[in-house]
């Protein structure tokens, strides 16, 4: 028999039944869908390097910026940071003469200055605003902004505003008032900024709203590049490479349309030696699409066991014409091929339809314009192959299933399968035993191997599949002595095992994915709360700000800024807290900071506690009254700071020793870093071993920091006894007031209702997936012994019992796949936790935490079940309709 | 002339132990061309049995079944699957035709399973159809059809082709006396035209159309005998 044959008998079937092959279509096509809308939204939010030209340099050839004062490299397209430098620092600062000397005589400049900039507004607030300084008007830029209202500007104090702006007050007519820019610009036209799609952003000509501060393109590492746009010329690649050793990265239309290499991308993966992880990735992506594929196929089994159930006479027929196995196998297989065509067709197609309906949605949430509508055929044929594959292996089991039924005993009327075969089980438990030790092995040493971990999930998986069979069998044997309904529902499962398997691993899948889930999820919770570093006590707090100058000139400010907090709450206890003065020492580019890590003899301390949440790591205070530390320390490091000594918070010494203070100048090259200690004060003091870390590294009394020449300054505010949210926000509202950027941070400790909304979920979404598993199957189940039932009417069975029946089908069902699927979700789980939440090289070994979300699991293995069981139970018809023959 | 169904010895017993039955118990049969045997018996006495042994449904406990001289204990599953689609063809009671497929496609079944392409199989299937007379409704599907109709598709699917082995189990069971009645002169028609037949009936009006009857007992044949209208309708011949 060819294809031909069993595919006609498929399409046939398929229209007959069309609510079982609506089910079908379904379970197969959302995953399709919702895959495809995925990737088709996430291609076309991704712009490409020749989308990325226009939006980046207008109608220019090319855009020139520095960002380091060194030679620098870059991949063709050098946007998405594929830029990096290299080399020593340049003696003099990258400048246009450079670009010029490259570029050649007939090369033309516009300059371009990009900033962020504070605006005030009307009622005096400053808002942030990212400005663009660029001639609109000039040919070059077409393309940068796109007018919507207005005009552009024609005066040295005009400009223009992004949408966005208009509703933070900034309309047509506005005055741009930027601090440290003399004259303010007005708003002559608004519209849309050629990139970002939310932002907050004004175009005015050069000087018209950002600060001359100075000389450009230091190298500093917060300094706002400097960009020329480049117009007569066309940049080829070796200019390109000869700006990048004067310290120029290039972004050239003709490089980006004709790159020199075949792949940028594989050109970037040379230059840097990446690619080493790529074949483990590789591997644990294709372990998650088999997973995926292993689920799905699962979830639509029970609707191919309930189409290869009702063709069991059509089977039985064409075995008595002269079938093969082989060509009943086909029938069956075919439907998974007409379905899985029509429905992965059908997901595709709505896919793409939802990605295009919901793309100005998603808009709203991505900064940066997506760009055009791009369906990704190179990517959409691979989610076709998967959801054709999936229908396939859907139907793999059921089909098998069903080649070997006995046709004569089919043609008799008796359903009894066939028996199972005795090698199947013990492949299944070997199987989960390999997954259990995969599991195991891969969680080993010192950091968690993700394709042992990846791989023992799907080898657990199928493992239990295979002992689903002689799980089903025992639990019928068990019903012995239990009461007429369920030891007849637990029998015609067992003695139908074609149709009770495929929902009891369905269910099983779903259990399984929902355990492991919430393992993971619970565990990586642990650890988030047990990790997590108090930087006060809880209700406790401090003055966060940004203020514009540092040190001794930011005092005044931070002390005002107290007394209003303390106005604000006068039950809150408002503390301005002290720290040496860090001086003069902090220079352009350079980052200055206090360290004690080795004492005056040279031996290291060990690892210090850090400043976390504090403004500065050294504290000046007569106790530690304002610091977060367990009693048994704080009562020793009171003792030393009442003595005259500081204390040192660290993670391994203890004792009384004299330590060392070093102011350190830190200069931040980007890719090296050089400190240099220019201050080393040697301190008495006491070294406390903290549980965790403290908010700061050292303590000292203020007698002993002005006897060793450091200056106590305010630094922080220290707000006690901020009991709740609303107080916390009047305090806020009340810095505000006097500066937009202070607020009262408090402490509230670890917050962990995020992962229980997601359990939650996975748990809704696993029991929607349990309850249509176990429904098809037990409606199947009654419809498969609607003879038996009616023959128990028929001696006097009530009503009753064929509900009693079905709701006990549905719980034996449900409870076996729920126990099944728990077990089994273990080894995913417990893989899973652990490579989340083994430290790294960075946090430490102190992982895996572990935490088994046993209220979940007990609601899923117990209450799901007799969930389904009630349902069942309701919903099921009480007595038969008459048929006049029974088939 | 060589027999196209022989069981030699053949015994089938099912079960074990307490369970043990025995269908069938040392039964010899023979069906040769042109014979249409009648086989009768009380429920339970192994006519089914005897049915299912004949098409390689069912394998023997012991002894042995040859059609066409082909011993089917020497074949596999899919040879015996072959020996059905090119040798033997089955009718039965309640005509157990596939719903999703029309009269045509039906009979075209055993051939489209044996390679035929589309084609072929339904010209062969148009054959057969027009001589049962009914190919008119080649493209109906059962739902259209009365019970004579289905029934004339049934025996057709079972001679399509050059398959010379009929084998009916109580084929006018479901059929009224008149429509059963032409159903089983169909039937007498191709035994005429060389091929053997096994019709499996309680009844022995229906009897009267075969040119033998054998008696099946407790999985033994009990008696042998010439029908009593053999070789003529017997309701012309007052059999009734």
């Amino acid at each position: 028999m060819r294809w031909g044959f069993a595919l006609r008998i498929a399409a046939r079937d398929a229209l007959r039944h069309k609510l079982r092959s609506l089910l079908v279509l379904t379970m197969i096509a959302l995953p399709v869908l919702v895959v495809s809308a995925a990737i088709t939204l996430v291609v076309t939010s991704q712009v490409s390097g020749q989308e990325r030209i226009e939006r980046k340099m207008g109608a220019a050839e090319a855009l020139v910026w520095s960002e380091y004062r060194k030679p620098v490299d870059q991949a063709p397209d050098p946007f998405d940071w594929e830029r990096w430098p290299v080399g020593d620092r340049l003696a003099e600062a990258p400048d246009l003469t450079d670009v010029a000397a490259v570029l050649g005589p007939d090369a033309h400049f516009v300059e371009r200055r990009t900033e962020r900039v504070e605006v005030r507004d009307s009622d005096k607030r400053l808002i942030s605003f990212t400005a663009d300084e660029v001639d609109l008007t000039h040919p070059i830029t077409r393309g940068l902004f796109e007018l919507t209202q207005g005009r552009l500007p024609a005066g040295a104090h005009e400009v223009v505003v992004s949408e966005p702006s208009v509703e933070a007050g900034f309309a047509i007519g506005a005055r741009i008032e930027i601090p440290g820019v003399e004259e303010p610009a007005v708003v002559v036209g608004v519209g849309n900024d050629a990139t970002t799609y939310d932002g907050l952003k004004v175009f005015g000509p050069i000087g018209s709203l950002i600060a001359d501060t100075g000389p450009r393109n230091t190298g500093a590492s917060d300094e706002a590049p400097q960009v020329w746009l480049v117009e007569g010329v066309e940049v080829t690649w070796s200019d390109v490479q000869e700006l990048n050793e004067r310290g120029f990265f290039v972004g050239s239309r003709a490089v980006i349309e004709d790159p020199p290499f075949a792949s940028a991308a594989s050109w970037v993966q040379d230059a840097t030696g990446g690619g080493g992880d790529q074949a483990e990735t590789l591997t644990v992506v294709l372990l998650v699409i088999v997973m995926a594929l292993l689920e799905v196929a699962l979830l639509a089994g029970p609707a191919f066991a309930v189409n290869a159930r009702s063709q069991a006479r059509t089977l039985a027929l064409v075995a008595m014409a002269g079938g093969t196995p082989r060509q009943a196998r086909r029938v069956i297989l075919a439907a998974g091929l007409v379905l899985g065509t029509l429905a992965t067709a059908l997901g595709l197609v709505l896919g793409v339809a939802t990605a295009r309906v919901f793309q100005p949605l998603v808009q709203r949430f991505n900064g940066e314009w997506f760009g055009p509508f791009e369906v990704p055929w190179g990517w959409l044929v691979p989610v076709a192959v998967f959801g054709l594959l999936s229908a396939l292996a859907a139907a793999v089991v059921p089909a098998w299933l069903a080649s070997r039924q006995d046709p004569v005993a089919v043609m008799a009327g008796r359903r009894a399968d066939a028996a199972p075969d005795p090698r199947t089980p013990v492949l299944g438990l070997v199987l989960l035993l390999i997954g259990v030790a995969g599991a195991w092995f891969g969680t080993q040493g010192d950091y968690t191997s993700a394709v042992p971990v990846a791989a023992s999930a799907v080898a657990a998986m199928v493992g239990m599949i295979l002992v689903a069979p002689v799980l089903v069998t025992t639990v019928a044997r068990l019903a012995r002595p239990l009461p007429l309904p369920v030891r007849y529902a637990a029998r015609d499962a067992s003695r139908h095992r074609g149709r009770t398997v495929p929902a009891v691993a369905a269910v099983a899948a779903t259990v399984a994915g929902v355990v492991a889930i919430g393992i993971a999820v619970a565990s990586d919770d642990k650890e988030y709360v047990e990790t997590y570093i108090y930087a006060h006590a809880v209700g406790d707090g401090q003055i966060i700000w940004s203020p514009e100058e540092e040190g001794r000139d930011a005092e005044a400010g931070l002390i005002a800024l107290a007394e209003v907090a303390g106005k604000a709450a006068p039950e809150v206890e408002v503390t301005p807290m002290l720290s040496p003065d860090l001086g003069e020492a902090e220079r352009e580019g350079d980052y200055v900071y206090w360290e004690v890590d080795h004492d005056v003899e040279g031996n290291d301390l060990g690892p210090m506690s850090h400043g976390g949440g504090g403004a500065s790591s050294i504290g000046i205070a007569p106790d530690t009254s304002h610091v977060y530390l367990s009693e048994d320390v704080r009562e020793r490091a009171d003792e030393a700071l009442a003595a005259g000594r500081a204390v040192v918070f660290t993670d391994q010494v203890e004792g009384e020793r004299d330590v060392v203070l070093s102011r350190v100048v830190e200069r931040d090259y980007e890719d090296e870093v050089a400190r240099t200690p220019d201050l080393e004060v040697a301190l008495p003091a006491l070294l406390v071993r903290t549980e965790g870390v403290a908010s700061v590294i050292a303590m000292l009394p203020e007698e002993l920091a002005r006897d060793r020449g450091l200056e106590p300054i305010v630094t922080g505010v220290h707000l006690s006894g901020v009991a709740d949210e609303e107080t916390q926000q009047l305090i806020t509202k009340a810095l505000q007031q006097i500066d937009p950027t202070a607020e009262a941070w408090i402490e509230r400790g670890p917050r962990s209702q995020e992962w229980q909304t997601v359990l939650l979920v996975v748990a809704v979404a696993g029991a929607v997936l349990m309850l249509a598993g176990t429904l098809t199957a037990t409606f199947l189940a009654l419809s498969d012994a609607r003879p038996d039932l009616a023959t128990l009417s028929a001696v006097g069975g009530a009503p009753r019992t064929r509900r009693a029946v079905a709701g006990s089908y549905a719980l034996l069902v449900g409870a076996t796949g729920a126990v099944l699927g728990a077990a089994v979700g273990f080894v995913p789980g417990l893989g899973m936790a652990s490579a989340l939440t083994r430290g790294d090289l960075y946090s430490g070994n102190s992982g895996p935490y572990i935490d088994i979300p046993w209220l979940l699991i007990v609601s899923i293995v117990v209450l799901l079940p007799l969930l389904t069981a009630a349902i069942v139970w309701v919903s099921a018809r009480s007595r038969l309709p008459l048929v006049t023959r029974i088939e | 002339m060589t027999a196209v169904l022989h069981l030699d010895n053949v015994t089938r017993v099912h079960g074990e132990g307490a369970t043990r039955v025995a269908a069938l118990r040392g039964v010899s049969f023979t069906a040769r061309p042109g014979e249409l045997v009648a086989v009768m018996g009380p429920s339970g006495s192994g006519k089914s049995t005897l049915l299912n042994l004949a098409g390689g449904l069912d394998t023997p406990t012991s002894g042995s079944v040859l059609i066409e001289g082909v011993d089917l204990s020497g074949l596999d599953v899919a040879g015996r699957a072959r020996v059905r689609r090119t040798s033997v063809g089955y009718v039965f009671q309640d005509y157990n035709l596939i719903p999703a497929l029309t009269a045509a496609e039906n009979v075209a079944l055993p051939r489209e399973l044996d390679g035929d392409s589309r084609k072929e199989a339904r010209e062969k299937a148009m054959i057969a159809l027009e001589r049962v007379g009914i190919a008119e409704v080649a493209d109906r599907f059962p739902d259209e059809m009365s019970g004579g109709q289905q029934q004339r598709v049934a025996i057709a699917r079972s001679v399509v082709g050059e398959r010379r082995l009929i084998l009916a189990d109580e084929p006018t069971g479901a059929l009224d006396t008149e429509t059963g009645e032409e159903v089983l002169r169909v039937l007498r028609d191709f035994c005429d035209a060389g091929a053997a037949g096994v019709l499996v009936t309680h009844e022995a009006r229906h009897a009267g159309w075969a040119d033998r009857v054998v008696f099946l007992r407790d999985g033994l044949v009990v008696d042998e005998a010439a029908a009593s209208g053999a070789y003529g309708d017997p309701l012309e011949q007052g059999a009734l």
